[in-house]
């Protein structure tokens, strides 16, 4: 028996990936979610590399690391990337790092209402529906 | 050297789902064609709950190669039920180059630790150099 399952599939994402000494996390969350992402995930890692060639002062750079996962729509990528390294000061040697990268596809939970928006836009004909941009608004 | 032997493109499909509902994923995915998977435990916000609602999830991390990734895409969204769990969503990427995975071709009955020490054993494709790694390893 094969049955064929609706899929919602995102396109037009990113993810923002940010690394931060312990602690820090939840900051960078909070001005993300300031510039409209829709949530965040975070786990643990350790930081590794340059702190070893730091000598005696690698002491003072914290190897314990928060890594900071944030999928955004490309419209907002730019914005949310942008408060989310000035709020972990990434501009200081040794904070942290954060980059991007493309998402081919993605799929998460969407609220009925927005796929309710969706339907109505598709119903008036305006092509294929970017479910990103509607969840953005 | 490192050429196209040794390395392939491949796809990294990545899952945020509930905690503890990886390891029924995983294990429905040993009969598809993957190369890897991970699992880690992370700590998960959304919007769309209460403005504080940090939850304890798992990440399921999978590489597959490039002509299955849609399959195994659409089967770990339907396993997981990302489309009717607030918080849970799932992500592909291309991943450039992955180098290849095998297991060393071991005997069923395993390979004692004396025979190794003593260099009086032979295992297909592995050197004995090769061999002693793996046990160094293993003990670490």
């Amino acid at each position: 028996m094969s049955f064929q399952k609706e899929m919602t599939i995102l396109t037009e994402v990113s993810l923002i990936t940010c690394m931060v000494p312990r602690g820090q996390g939840n900051v960078v969350v909070e001005a993300a979610r300031a510039a409209g992402a829709q949530g965040a995930s975070i786990h643990y890692g350790r930081g590794a590399g340059v702190r070893e060639r730091l000598g005696l002062l690698s002491i003072t750079v914290d190897a314990e690391k928060e890594v900071v996962q944030i999928m955004v729509s490309k419209q907002q990528e730019e914005e949310i990337f942008t408060e989310m390294f000035l709020a972990g000061q990434l501009d200081t040697p040794g904070m942290g790092i954060i980059y991007v990268t493309s998402l081919e596809k993605a799929a998460t939970y969407i609220p009925p209402n927005v796929i309710e928006k969706i339907e109505q836009r598709r119903s008036k004909s305006q092509g294929l529906q970017d479910v990103s941009q509607v969840l953005a608004e | 050297m490192l050429n196209q032997d040794h390395c392939r493109p491949a796809k990294l499909i990545v899952c945020i789902l509930g905690r503890g509902a990886a390891q029924s994923i995983v294990e429905r995915l040993f009969e598809e064609n993957i190369l890897l998977t991970e699992t880690l435990v992370i700590r998960n916000q959304n919007a769309l709950v209460a403005e504080e609602a940090w939850q304890e999830m798992d990440m399921l991390k999978v590489v597959v190669e490039p002509q299955y990734a849609d399959h195994v895409f659409e089967l770990i969204y339907s396993l997981s039920a990302i489309e009717l769990e607030e918080g849970h969503y799932m992500y592909q990427h291309n991943v450039p180059w992955v180098t290849h995975f095998e297991l060393p071709k071991l005997p069923k009955e395993g390979v004692s630790i004396k025979a190794i020490e003593s260099g009086k054993v032979s295992v297909e494709g592995m050197t004995l150099e090769q061999l002693q790694t793996l046990r160094i390893r293993s003990k670490v």
